[in-house]
C-alpha cells in the first residue's frame, strides 16, 4: 500500500525539524548543567539526558537506518516537504531557532550566567560552576558543529558520538581543567583550605585515558 | 569558539594573568603579617605558587607523560613522581632554607630585626 503524501511530508518536517530541535536540546543542557553544579554533573541527571537527546536527535537518521536493518519497513523520507502549510510550519520553527534561540536567547542566558557568577563569588560560593556554564552557552554553535562533524553516517552513530564526546571531554577540556585545579591548589593553599586533592586532581584530569585502561585491564 | 578552547582560555586567564596579580597582593600581606609578628609563611608561599601555576601544570603533564597519557599505569607514574620529586626535590630545598634560617638564628639577625624583639 502507497504511504499517503500527507505522512511522508510530516515524517520528512520531523527529520528536518530534528537539527533545530537539537539546538534546543544542547541549550537546555547548558542551563541543566549549571542547575547540577557547573563543574560536575549527576548520573542520570538532566545535562546528561538532554546532551543525549542532542546526540539522538542529531543521529536520527542513522537510528532509523539501524531500525530498518532489522527488517522493519520504514518509509523513506520524501526529501522536501510538499504540502505549503507544513512547509510554512517548518521554516517558522527554523526562524525561530536561529533568529530568536541560537542568537538572541541563548547569549543572553550566558550574560545571566555571568552576572550569576559575580553573585556567587559576592556569597563566598565558587563562581567557577556559572562561568563553565556560561562558557557552555556562549560556544553552543561551535558545539553543535562539533557534534555533527562527529557523525559517522552509520548505523551505530549515536554510539560513535557518545564516544567521541567522551574522548573530547577527556582529551580536550579536561587537560584545561587540569589547569583551573593548580590554580584552585594555590588559592586554597592561601586560604588556608584542602589542597592536595587539587593536586590530585589534576593528575587524574590529565590521566583519564590511562585510569580507563587501568580500570578495564582489571576488569579483564 | 569552541568550550574546550574557551575553557582552556579561562584557565591560561586565571593562570597567567590574575594569579601572577594576586601574587603580588599576597607578598603584600606577608610583609603586613611580619610586620605584626604574625605567621607569614603561608602568603609567602602562596604568593610563590601563585607565580609558578603554569610551572606546576607542566610539571604534572610531565609526570603524567612519564608512563604515557592513556596507559595504564599513568596515574600511578604520576602519583610516584609526584612523591619522587617532593622528597627528592623539595625536601631537600625545604631542609636548605631550615638551615640558612638556623644560621641566621645563630648569627642573631632574626632576633634583632624581627618585629616585637627586644
Amino acid at each position: 500500500m502507497q504511504t499517503p503524501q500527507f505522512l511522508l511530508d510530516l515524517l520528512q518536517l520531523l527529520l528536518d525539524l530534528a537539527g533545530p530541535a537539537a539546538f534546543c536540546t544542547l541549550a537546555a543542557a547548558g542551563v541543566s548543567l549549571r542547575h547540577e553544579g557547573g563543574i560536575n554533573f549527576h548520573v542520570n541527571g538532566r545535562a546528561g539526558k538532554w546532551i543525549l537527546w542532542t546526540i539522538v536527535l542529531l543521529t536520527l537518521p542513522q537510528l532509523l537506518s539501524w531500525v530498518a536493518a532489522q527488517g522493519i519497513n520504514i518509509p523513506s523520507a520524501s526529501g522536501s516537504v510538499g504540502t505549503s502549510w507544513l512547509a510554512s510550519m517548518e521554516t517558522v520553527f527554523k526562524n525561530f531557532v536561529n533568529q530568536i534561540v541560537v542568537a538572541k536567547l541563548v547569549p543572553i542566558l550566558a550574560a545571566y550566567f555571568v552576572l550569576k557568577a559575580t553573585l556567587d563569588a559576592a556569597s563566598g560560593e565558587n563562581p567557577l560552576g556559572s562561568i563553565v556554564a556560561a562558557l557552555f552557552l556562549m560556544s553552543l554553535s561551535a558545539t553543535m558543529q562539533l557534534f555533527q562533524g562527529w557523525n559517522s553516517g552509520g548505523q551505530y552513530a549515536m554510539t560513535d558520538m557518545l564516544a567521541s564526546l567522551w574522548n573530547y571531554i577527556a582529551g580536550q577540556i579536561l587537560p584545561a581543567a587540569a589547569g583551573l585545579a593548580c590554580v584552585g591548589a594555590v588559592i586554597n593553599l592561601v586560604r588556608h583550605r584542602p589542597w592536595t586533592r587539587l593536586v590530585f586532581a589534576a593528575i587524574s584530569f590529565l590521566s583519564v585515558s590511562g585510569l580507563l585502561s587501568l580500570f578495564r585491564a582489571m576488569a579483564a | 569558539m569552541s568550550l574546550d578552547g574557551a575553557i582552556t582560555n579561562l584557565a591560561s586567564w586565571a593562570g597567567n594573568t590574575i594569579m601572577p596579580t594576586m601574587a603580588g597582593l599576597f607578598f603584600a600581606g606577608a610583609v603586613y603579617r611580619y610586620s605584626k609578628g604574625g605567621p607569614f609563611e603561608q602568603l609567602l608561599y602562596g604568593g610563590f605558587a601563585s607565580l609558578l601555576c603554569s610551572g606546576m601544570l607542566r610539571t604534572l603533564e610531565g609526570f603524567v607523560q612519564h608512563a604515557g597519557a592513556t596507559n595504564a599505569d599513568a596515574f600511578w607514574m604520576a602519583t610516584m613522581s609526584l612523591v619522587n620529586w617532593t622528597a627528592n626535590v623539595i625536601l631537600p630545598m625545604f631542609a636548605l632554607t631550615q638551615l640558612a634560617a638556623m644560621a641566621m638564628h645563630m648569627a642573631g639577625v632574626v632576633s634583632e630585626i624581627y618585629p616585637g624583639s627586644t
